[in-house]
């Protein structure tokens, strides 16, 4: 079977629209930008496109580079670069609608989403396109995905990828490779710098098909599912995850709390080698009227056995007992 | 003698700037702490305001004007978010002495005031400008320079604060920049530079110009751009400018707009406004067909960042790289079309 049709697998469940495999999710972005500025629904380089807050630094430089992010929902927006965080969907049908009303135009960003299934709540399959992010979801080096559903767009995009400057993809790769390799390099001046031109690389370099291979065939989606599930039949006595949906393939699962639980749990999973920290979640999934409440993002990645599950659900437990004890 | 270009700088007037030398250094005052570019100077600044909480985290908003080059918002975006809206939330300004022509700084200064928004001069166009009398880079908490926009240096630039709190940080960030990027961003920029100037704009030499861009807010300061200015081969450059500038003048005073600019700036381009889009337009192309460095541009005529209004001009160089024949032929391009 090809790779393209285990991304159509994991990013396109319905099959509709063309799917491209890029070098990043940057670079899947760009297109669609360009394309937006070629047809003149972005007339120049200063038309804003509404972007969450805390957008990521490298989505930020990419859009920068071709129309101007803004947090801001004012009249001269031209368009909604919607964020499905940590895999969790925006309500689509009210933001699509007011996109509607407003000849805005919807970009889908799913760099956090994976699919094992039908699509829930139209994530992924609402907005002309959507942006996928391999690295984030699978054990690839690099890797994105765009998901081009209007038709104009889709034809502009088969033009463009036909042509690449592979010298970027191998750069960033090589950085990427020096940043988790055993050498553990891990310079920000470096990296920033050398992905700030990684958005020009086009196409995903077969190294990466046979992790995304083995990845698939090794059901990754499937365990993190299972871990997610795991976390939330865990607590379900504790309103940790109230409101999550249980149809989503996450990439972290949110977990709310007391302030004061949350400053105390971050830095104890931290400290026992977890990635994680204290970041702000949209629980009002609503781009264009967001709320932003404090959480601990917990891991629920492929890599994860069942027993690496157990000992941070029985970290956060502790954490837990100890913070009600004390109050 | 050779008059200098400082979109083609020569390697012999880099290395004749790393001789000692008598002569005046343009960075002399107490005040000014040499940084690696503009960029990294305004990167700086920043990281300052952020870490006396100005700025609270990376959502704070930065008031900029539009259409600087997307790598000045890029080294903004580590430590706050660039807004073209003065909304509630903004609590920096960017503001931006276009083309060396200055804003409006004592309107500006009411504002900043009242709705209690620290100000930075971006001064990367404006070495040498004045608003009634006072050095631009003087009236905000921080000016920002730009050698290279001046002197063929490639690099180069330049922080000026009264406060010692800012120049102490700024000096830190500048002392831990890496040399290998400052070198590296030197060199790719130099290259290419050679690229673009001899075999067309190559999609290669744009993405070394982009690295490099990105590399500059890491970067250490390399010393031969605060001295660039003393070669002998570069050091009339300012006097060509304002030369070139008095001589636009003197050819076009019936161009009202461009007689109604400070006579006394030292620009970096001259902006050539005019109602007439579509003649700015010849302009521009017939200019760029005599290689010329051109295009439209929007000027901000209201010269407020908080309220602007922006009009299409024509950039008509003034660098030292331009003789005294080619002004008057571009002014004769500008009379054809207007």
């Amino acid at each position: 079977m090809a790779v393209i049709d285990d991304l159509i697998r994991v990013f396109s469940p319905s099959g509709e629209g063309q799917i491209h495999w890029t070098s990043t999710a940057r670079s899947a972005l760009r297109p669609v930008l360009l394309h937006l500025r070629r047809t003149g629904a972005l007339p120049d380089e200063n038309s804003e496109v509404l972007v969450p807050r805390w957008v990521c630094t490298a989505l930020y430089n990419a859009t920068q580079k071709i129309c101007f992010p803004s947090t801001q929902d004012t009249s001269s927006l031209r368009g909604v670069f919607v964020y499905h965080q940590y895999g969790f969907p925006q309500k689509l049908d009210r933001i699509a609608q007011r996109c509607r009303d407003r000849k805005l135009f919807l970009i889908e960003n799913c760099v956090n989403t994976v699919f094992d299934g039908p699509s829930p709540q139209g994530m992924g399959e609402t907005g002309l396109a959507s942006v996928f992010s391999l690295p984030k979801m699978f054990n690839t080096v690099l890797g994105g995905a765009l998901v081009a559903r209007d038709p104009e767009l889709a034809a502009f995009c088969a033009e463009y990828f036909r042509d690449d400057e592979p010298w970027i993809s191998r750069l960033s790769r090589g950085a990427r490779w020096l940043h988790d390799s055993p050498l553990q390099i891990r310079s920000t001046p470096f990296h920033e710098t050398v992905y700030s031109i990684s958005d020009y690389g086009r196409g995903a370099r077969p190294a990466d098909e046979a992790l995304l291979r083995a990845d698939i065939e090794g059901d990754a989606v499937g365990r993190r599912k299972a871990n997610y599930l795991h976390l939330l039949r865990e607590f379900s006595d504790v309103p940790f995850f109230k409101d999550l949906e249980t149809d989503v393939v996450p990439f972290a699962a949110p977990l709310f709390g007391p302030e004061e639980f949350l400053g105390r749990l971050a830095p104890r999973l931290a400290f026992e080698g977890w990635d994680t920290g204290i970041y702000r979640f949209d629980v009002a999934r609503d781009l264009f009227d967001p709320h932003f409440v404090s959480c601990v993002p917990l891991p629920v990645h492929q890599n994860l056995t069942t027993s690496r599950m157990d000992s941070l659900i029985y970290s956060v437990r502790q954490e837990w007992r100890s913070f009600n004890g004390q109050r | 003698m050779m008059r200098c270009d400082i979109r083609n700088p020569r390697a012999a007037d880099l290395i004749a700037a790393l001789l000692p030398r008598e002569g005046p250094s343009l960075w002399s005052s107490p005040d000014i702490v040499p940084v690696h570019s503009g960029k990294a100077g305004l990167s700086h600044v920043l990281s300052y305001l952020r870490s006396i909480g100005i700025l609270e985290n990376k959502n704070s908003k930065i008031l900029t004007p539009p259409g600087l080059g997307y790598w000045v918002y890029n080294a903004m975006r580590p430590h706050g978010f660039p807004a073209l809206h003065a909304d509630p939330e903004v609590k920096v300004a960017v503001v931006y002495h276009q083309y060396g022509f200055s804003q409006d700084l004592d309107a500006i200064k009411d504002e900043c005031s009242r709705r209690k928004i620290v100000f930075i001069e971006d001064c990367a166009h404006a070495l040498e400008g004045a608003y009634k009398g006072r050095p631009l880079g003087t009236e905000g908490l921080a000016g920002i320079y730009s050698l290279s926009k001046f002197y063929p240096s490639q690099i180069g630039g330049a922080v000026r604060a009264a406060d010692s709190a800012v120049r102490e940080h700024v000096s830190r960030l500048e002392k831990s920049g890496s040399v290998a990027l400052g070198l590296f961003s030197f060199g790719v920029k130099w290259a290419a530079t050679r690229g673009s100037s001899e075999r067309g704009d190559s999609s290669v030499a744009r993405r070394l110009n982009e690295l490099a861009y990105a590399a500059s807010p890491y970067s250490c300061r390399l010393r031969w751009s605060g001295r660039i200015c003393t070669v002998p081969n570069v050091r009339d450059e300012l006097a060509a400018r304002r030369r070139n500038y008095a001589l636009y003048r003197r050819l076009l005073p019936e161009h009202d707009e461009l007689q109604a600019l400070e006579h006394d700036a030292l620009p970096y381009v001259v902006p050539l406004m005019h109602p007439r889009r579509d003649a700015l337009e010849k302009i521009a192309a017939t200019l760029r067909e005599m290689a010329l460095d051109t295009g439209i541009y929007s000027f901000d005529a209201a010269r407020n960042i908080f309220n602007p209004r922006y009009v299409p001009c024509v950039w008509l160089p003034v660098h030292g790289g331009i003789v005294e024949d080619l002004v008057e032929r571009i002014v004769g391009v500008v009379k054809k079309w207007l």
